[in-house]
């Protein structure tokens, strides 16, 4: 007969499992809050930039590179490197970047027209996607490691939790309002049981999105040398080493001819990006990376396939290498990104992200509700915990809201405007620490959460007043993307209240 | 009747010894796969994705086991074994 787990063994899961969530927690829900809402990277984006046109019609790709190539040419003749993100259907805009001993630049061209369109400096979603691994005014090293750290935390928080759990499904159907601590346990059992394999995935697919910097002794074993690792990662990554110009001036075979080509090889799939290594030269490279989101032809990928070509003669010379292993790995890395998801498994990205933030705050305030009741705790430490629980729990999302205000009210002249944007939401955040270790905790809690609710409702206001583009406006034009910003504000700002009003009753 | 409810008083030395294995034993499995006979890109990618979960399962491991002894008692085979097809994957 099998012994039934002891009550020590989940007795030491538990304890396990409220250290390892507790000791990273509060960066963890941070991660998973930038992380979730990275999920909407370029739409964030084109909401920070109101000044790009709404552009309904999609155009064919092979326009919007010769287009692309052409205003290359004119203006960036002179770049070591050219990337091309070309027209999705998330983004119908060509954006340009390019690099070289002047300096770098970029540019968003409309596909239609042809015309650079003039936007404001900001990170846009993107911030939040770079800080959700590599956080920020940290060196990028030390803080991928803290965040691998914390994701390994968590993955171990995880597994303790579900060895731990006596009655996992009985719990998840079971919510008790208002009964302090056994509601605050119910609602984590509910965050963490209704997505616990989502959470299981995006953990561990986060581990593996760094593994080459988290687990690099087989890599560097395998591969002594810096330029065999290079190959390894070619490979895989649509990556173009930095070789050196001829000096020898070599005119390139059209960029549209090479993506005509690169469709047909991959029956039909479109190309999304495209990059150029010394434009012009006789070592020119160009590169043509498929889009990530259209699972029916590809699968799902974390990397796209590409084809390399040399530009002057068009012959395609290597492109992504296909074996088990790797394409393993892609896979687990498509399945973090979720580049390849339509809207509604978008949502339903988001929506699990919204349930894991719910999971780590209901997990933090359990730890302090659970402690407040225990005689003899420590009060320094519970002190502490009280504090960066509301600090980073409702103090966090108001600087994410004071992020987006900034990006209305800043000047669009104003002297490194992107950096301000984020130096702004470190300060609303830095402003929230302060409240929070001041303010007696019941009316903190209140105060932020009022503020955040506030926050939100009022930025579709300053939205309509800054810009052409307020919620009557896109409604009549068709904009479904400001249409649904606002509206996801409103619901969010109700949320809000809603949590201020309850800390209040209680 | 009630269960007995045990006090464990050193969950820093289990700590410390669980982090310890599971660097030790991650190292060495990403290192062991390269033994097996397939391609050192297939092997290199695989041993990185087995490695976490071989971290994960060997702090779990150490804090299941009812004490530190036993813990090391499991670990200790698995660690040859592992530190043995390292070796042979570094060659």
């Amino acid at each position: 007969m099998i012994a039934p787990l002891g009550a020590g063994v989940r007795q030491r899961m538990a304890q396990l499992h409220r250290w390892t969530g507790l000791l990273l927690g509060w960066l963890l829900f941070v991660i998973f809050l930038t992380g979730t809402l990275s999920f909407f990277r370029q739409e964030i984006t084109l909401w920070m930039q109101p000044e790009r046109p709404l552009v309904s019609e999609m155009v064919p790709s092979a326009l919007a590179l010769e287009q692309a190539s052409g205003y290359l040419q004119r203006h960036a003749s002179e770049a070591s490197h050219w990337t091309v993100t070309l027209p999705n259907t998330r983004d119908r805009l060509v954006h340009l970047n390019w690099r070289g001993p002047h300096g770098q630049g970029q540019a968003y061209l409309n596909p239609l027209g042809g015309e650079v369109i003039p936007v404001r400096d900001t990170r846009g979603g993107d911030f939040f996607y770079r800080f959700h691994f590599q956080l920020h005014y940290l060196p990028v090293l030390f803080a991928r490691y803290l965040v691998g750290i914390a994701a390994m935390l968590m993955l171990l928080a995880l597994i303790s939790g579900v060895i731990t759990h006596k009655k996992i499904f009985k719990d998840f159907f079971t919510f008790r309002s208002g009964k302090g601590q056994r509601s605050w346990l119910d609602a984590h059992n509910g965050f963490s049981v209704l997505a616990l394999p989502f959470h299981l995935m995006i953990t561990y697919t986060g581990l593996v999105t760094l593994m080459m910097l988290y687990i690099p002794w087989g890599l560097n074993q395998a591969f002594p040398e810096p330029e065999q690792r290079q190959r390894l990662i070619s490979d895989v990554f649509a990556f173009l080493p930095a070789k050196p110009p001829s000096g020898e001036q070599t005119p390139m075979v059209a960029l549209p001819t090479l993506l005509a080509q690169a469709e047909a090889h991959w029956e039909g799939a479109k190309v999304g990006r495209v990059q150029v290594s010394n434009p012009g030269d006789r070592h020119a490279r160009v590169v043509m990376e498929a889009r990530s989101d259209q699972p029916d032809l590809l699968g799902i990928r974390g990397h796209p396939p590409f084809l390399v070509f040399d530009a002057g003669s068009g012959e395609p010379l290597r492109e992504k290498v296909s074996a088990p292993a790797y394409d393993t790995y892609g896979l687990l890395l498509g399945l973090h990104l979720g580049r390849f998801a339509d809207w509604p498994t978008r949502w339903l990205y988001a929506l699990l992200g919204v349930a894991g933030c719910g999971m780590l705050a209901s997990g933090l305030i359990l730890w302090s509700v659970k402690r407040r009741q225990k005689p003899g705790h420590s009060v320094v430490g519970l002190w502490l915990v009280d504090r960066l629980n509301l600090a980073t729990l409702a103090g966090f999302p108001v600087a994410v809201v004071a992020f987006f205000w900034l990006n209305r009210l800043l000047p669009a002249a104003w002297p490194e405007r992107s950096q301000w944007e984020i130096h702004g939401l470190f300060l609303a955040w830095l402003a929230m620490l302060i409240h929070a270790l001041i303010r007696p905790l019941p009316a903190g809690w209140r105060e932020q959460l009022g503020l955040a609710g506030a926050l939100l409702l009022g930025l579709p206001v300053l939205n309509m007043v800054t810009t052409e583009r307020g919620f009557a406006t896109s409604l009549v034009a068709g904009d479904w993307l400001f249409v649904g910003f606002d509206l996801a504000l409103i619901i969010l700002a109700a949320l809000m209240f809603r949590f201020a009003r309850q800390k209040r009753a209680s | 009747m009630t269960a007995k409810v045990r006090f464990y008083p050193a969950p820093l030395l289990r700590t410390l010894v669980a982090i310890a294995c599971a660097f030790l034993l991650t190292r060495w499995s990403s290192l062991a796969v390269l033994a097996l006979p397939w391609q050192p890109e297939q092997s290199v990618v695989a041993g990185m994705l087995l490695g976490f979960s071989v971290f994960a399962a060997t702090v779990i491991w150490v804090f299941v086991a009812g004490s530190l002894r036993i813990a090391c008692l499991g670990i200790l085979p698995a660690g040859a074994f592992l530190m043995y097809f390292s070796q042979q994957g570094a060659l």
